[in-house]
């Protein structure tokens, strides 16, 4: 039996990889999921319960504990905590900790660093978004060297690769793998800022196990972080992804599979669980009319988006098209950007669906999805994967250009897929008005589809738009498992140099903390009276708690045994004296005898 | 902003203000004269770094000199304002570096008072000494922050631009129709300006044109009597001050128009106030509407004892905004007119909502450049519209 171990960074990513898995899972193939956070956020952990009763041959668990996870490295960080934890305590787990830390700080500078590439000269805030993680003592330097050229980027990220080939494979990590056996180990997403997903790659690679990253989404590969170690294979939704893979990436195009998005398979099925009255009595919009969904973003894309939302409202209500002024318009938030759309104020004609706070792993969540595609003429929203949706169910999709939302479209790589010249999935107006006139051509049924056509057969389908993904991702998983893998050992120059690097390591971890530098050179005298103080309380305490009856009575029965020592002396000098004595009082009578 | 004050025969307050922004600006020059009239003296303004907007540097008071000091007497002066303002600069850096030196060490006496080898009563004896040092921490932050007396905006200080500037700048208004005698309004809103649309059609029935001034968006205010001087590309800065200072009134949505209104002695409007306490107007005739907080998570708006404690004051963009809406502003907008024709006469609600905010204003930490507590608690005399207060207070 195939045994396959598919590493998540939270149990959220089944999403995305649900109905792939199942179709791995079978009577010669066993699937075990491991996470390495266990998160309840929009019921993901509903979700791994769900998927691991589903079929014998899945089965989900933890991925083994880290010393020290990204989360508890950027705590550790956090200049506005009030506490910071206990001292790092010497022992076993402090060379893994500092080992964690250089690793965590190597790829969260190598993730900063590719920022500073042209390619992302317009993604500001993804820029900052990878500075903020970084500690304060690194920003400045790196990014003066960073913006000194292309050589310069160059050589620091040569060094910083070369830091993390020498770093010592992660023993819990290895341990893990050699406990699951498995024949082939998958990972997602990798590109997290700082991700520690590589040294399952790694490890994989020692012990000589064929591994793949699969690319969860369409931004993956542009809005985070590098894949620093490129695993044997990258499974990739479409071409566009695998040019980025290997432009962005470097991985070697043989290396990229392309297999089509798993995650939209059920889209090209999908059919309406309503008819269109039934779903406008449950919203609440006239059926008469036409509907318009605005479908929300998410955080970092639209933080602040009911004003946003508002104003297009206004703006609809005014327009001279009496279709679109009179059209239905419903709200469905982000399911993870949600709580914001309760500042929108209650209109007529308008309707927020779901209502928030639904549980997103409810079985009719997705229905009420799909129903809310299937019955709009048209879908407007900023930057979101639910307009690929759109485009999957053939609806127009429109877009607004808007200044607040700049970090977002303009600034972000993967928003120019959705709307490259020849296959743009999104029609994308610069101005309100513009919108006005491509919402009124899509209400009448007048807005090319073709466009959009081409991009899902391209972007989401790019085997053939009635070829799904799933069975392709299954397949490139059995090849990879075929293929096998041999054990690739460190390099010998890695071992050489660790014991240097292992004080680089100290030294990170202490500079993950991010204090001023002052205080590291004032720690030991901190950390010397501190344990002073403790060693006088320690011997107080012995003192006052029994010492001090116990030195009295040691004194009394040394006086006892000085006294009786004497005395036993006394006598035994007196006994021994008595000859002396005697011979001595023989000697004087005899003297006194003569004297007479 | 550092002032020094230069005695001799006639004293000289040298000033060099904040020109980052116009609100920084604003405030800085309408606190500059308020201190030079107070102090009886003449005023020196020096030109900042940077000059977000020239017109309203160049803005001189009715009332007093202003001071255009030339080649070594400005070197001098310049130079005396320096080592004035590096003196204030070292205090403050002390500050902060005392700050950041006592709380580096409570945060490592925390950290040894975590680690369990330690035994109890040493940990415990820790934290006291940690918390000890936590508040001398605080202590320092407080100290370099001066809260500048609200006292002092309390009062306009009239002035006027220099008269090449005030000419081309109504030259300018004419052309647009906005000059002197014809009534005006400015408005410089730059979110949600279809919420004004009700409200410019009432002001233009009373023969007032509305100017739309600021930086504007793709929201659109037109209809009759309405000039939006957003689109116009090539405006000068001096038009601008002229239009905020011959307007009745002005009707903003932010600080920083707040803050210029205070330079050029406009009456103001500020809606969707976030901070019930920072945007209080600080003048008679100022008045201001809150924006509704809503805690997202239960979507409950959060009631004023709430916005008005420390919690919130601390970090208001924790919770949600719903702004005013289109009849809240025009009633706000009548009760101005009234105010400004009549006289300003608080309601029962109005004064109680004053002397809570007064209260708060009290309790809190200076916070920032324009929200101390100095004058004993003194938040202004403006007022919360009356539509807002018989609901809050």
């Amino acid at each position: 039996m195939t045994r396959v171990l598919f590493v998540m960074l939270h149990p959220g990513f089944i999403r995305y990889y649900e109905d792939a898995i199942r179709a791995l899972a079978g009577e010669d193939r066993h699937v075990h999921v491991a996470f390495e956070v266990s998160g309840t956020k929009l019921g993901a952990d509903v979700a791994a319960a769900r998927l691991a009763s589903s079929s014998p041959y899945i089965t989900c668990g933890t991925a083994p504990t880290r010393a020290e996870s990204v989360r508890v490295f950027l705590s550790r960080g956090d200049r506005t905590a009030t506490r910071s934890g206990a001292a790092d305590a010497a022992g076993a787990g402090r060379r893994d900790r500092a080992w964690e830390s250089l690793a965590t700080t190597v790829r969260l500078l190598l993730d900063y660093l590719r920022y500073f590439e042209p390619v992302f000269a317009s993604a500001g805030s993804l820029r900052m978004r990878a500075e903020k993680r970084l500690p304060r003592v690194y920003r400045a330097p790196v990014a003066r060297l960073a913006r000194r050229g292309r050589w310069a980027r160059a050589m620091l990220s040569w060094t910083l690769r070369a830091l993390e080939r020498t770093m010592p494979p992660n023993r819990a990590v290895e341990a893990f793998l050699r406990e699951q056996r498995p024949d082939v180990l998958l990972v997602t997403p990798l590109v997290e800022l700082g991700s520690q997903q590589v040294d399952y790659v790694k490890c994989a690679r020692r012990l000589g196990i064929p591994s793949a990253v699969c690319v969860a989404s369409w931004d993956n590969l542009t809005s985070k972080g590098l894949m620093r170690v490129v695993p044997d294979r990258v499974i990739v939704w479409n071409e566009v992804q695998k040019a980025e893979a290997v432009a962005l990436h470097g991985a070697r195009p043989e290396q990229v599979v392309v297999t089509g998005a798993q995650v939209f398979d059920r889209w090209f099925q999908a059919r309406p669980g309503r008819t269109r009255d039934e779903f406008c009595r449950m919203v609440g919009l006239d059926p008469a009319r036409p509907i318009v969904l605005y479908v929300g973003s998410s955080v970092f894309v639209a933080p602040d988006e009911v004003p946003f939302a508002e104003r297009w409202l206004a703006r609809l209500r005014g327009a001279a098209d009496f279709t679109v002024a009179e059209a239905g318009v419903l709200v469905r938030p982000h399911p993870a950007n949600a709580n914001q759309w309760r500042l929108l104020p209650p209109a007529p004609g308008v309707a927020v669906w779901p209502p928030i706070g639904t549980d997103p792993t409810h079985p009719d969540f997705a229905r009420d999805y799909f129903d809310s595609l299937y019955h709009s003429a048209a879908v407007v929203g900023v930057n979101t994967s639910a307009q690929i949706e759109a485009g999957i169910v053939g609806r127009p999709v429109l877009t607004i250009r808007a200044r607040e939302f700049a970090h977002s479209q303009a600034g972000a790589p993967h928003f120019t897929h959705l709307v490259r010249e020849g296959a743009a999935l999104v029609r994308a107006a610069d101005t309100l008005d513009e919108h006005l006139h491509q919402l009124s051509d899509a209400l009448a049924g007048r807005a090319p589809l073709d466009e959009a056509r081409r991009f899902v057969g391209s972007f989401v389908r790019p085997l053939g738009l009635d070829v799904p993904a799933v069975p392709a991702f299954v397949a490139a998983v059995e090849a990879l498992s075929r293929q096998g893998g041999s054990a690739a050992p460190d390099p010998w120059w890695a071992a050489a140099v660790r014991p240097g690097v292992w004080a680089v390591a100290r030294v990170a971890h202490l500079l993950a903390e991010d204090r001023p530098l002052w205080v590291y050179a004032v720690r030991p005298l901190i950390t010397a009276g501190v344990w002073a103080a403790a060693a006088v309380y320690g011997v107080r305490t012995a003192w006052s708690g029994g010492g001090r009856l116990r030195v009295k009575r040691a004194r009394r029965a040394a006086g006892r045994l000085w006294h009786q020592s004497r005395r036993s002396a006394g006598r035994r000098l007196d006994r021994a004296s008595r000859p002396v004595r005697a011979v001595m009082r023989g000697a004087l009578r005899r003297l006194a005898g003569r004297g007479a | 902003m550092t002032t020094l004050l230069v005695r001799r025969r006639r004293p000289l307050l040298v000033v060099r203000p904040d020109g980052s922004t116009p609100g920084a600006l604003g405030l800085d020059l309408a606190i500059a004269l308020a201190r030079a009239r107070q102090a009886g003296a003449d005023v020196c303004l020096l030109p900042p770094p940077t000059l977000c907007d020239p017109a309203l540097f160049a803005l001189v008071p009715a009332d007093r000199r202003r001071v255009e000091p030339r080649a070594f007497h400005r070197a001098w002066l310049r130079a005396r304002w320096r080592a004035r303002d590096a003196a204030a600069s070292i205090g403050r850096r002390a500050a902060a570096g005392r700050r950041s030196f006592w709380l580096e060490l409570y945060r490592e006496l925390r950290r040894h008072a975590g680690d369990e080898r330690l035994p109890y009563p040493l940990r415990a004896r820790l934290r006291t000494w940690a918390q000890r040092w936590f508040a001398r921490a605080s202590a320092a932050a407080e100290g370099p922050t001066r809260p500048i007396d609200r006292r002092l905006l309390e009062r306009p200080v009239p002035i006027s631009l220099p008269p090449a500037l005030e000419a081309s700048a109504r030259s300018d208004a004419s052309a647009l129709g906005v000059a002197p005698p014809r009534r005006t309004v400015a408005i410089d809103v730059r979110t949600g300006v279809d919420r004004l649309h009700d409200t410019v059609r009432a002001l233009a029935a009373e023969g007032i044109t509305v100017v739309r001034l600021g930086e504007g968006g793709e929201d659109r205010l037109d209809g009759p009597g309405v000039v939006d001087l957003t689109a116009a590309k090539d405006r000068s800065p001096a038009l601008d001050v002229f239009v905020r200072q011959h307007a009745e009134f002005l009707v903003c949505d932010t600080a920083d128009a707040q803050h210029v209104a205070y330079a050029t002695g406009t009456p103001c409007l500020v809606l969707d106030a976030v901070d019930p306490v920072a945007s209080y107007p600080a003048r008679r005739d100022g008045l201001y509407m809150l924006a509704e907080a809503v805690d997202l998570d239960s979507g409950v708006e959060l009631p004023l004892e709430d916005r008005l404690g420390p919690e919130y004051l601390r970090d208001p963009s924790r919770y949600g905004r719903r702004r005013n809406t289109p009849a809240e502003i025009l009633a706000a907008v009548r009760e101005l007119q009234a105010g400004l024709r009549e006289g300003f006469r608080d309601t029962a609600a109005q004064a109680r909502f004053r002397e809570r905010v007064a209260a708060a204003c009290a309790r809190q930490a200076p916070r920032g450049r324009d929200a101390g507590p100095a004058g004993g608690g003194f938040a202004g005399s403006g007022r919360l519209a009356r539509v807002q207060a018989e609901r809050l207070a």
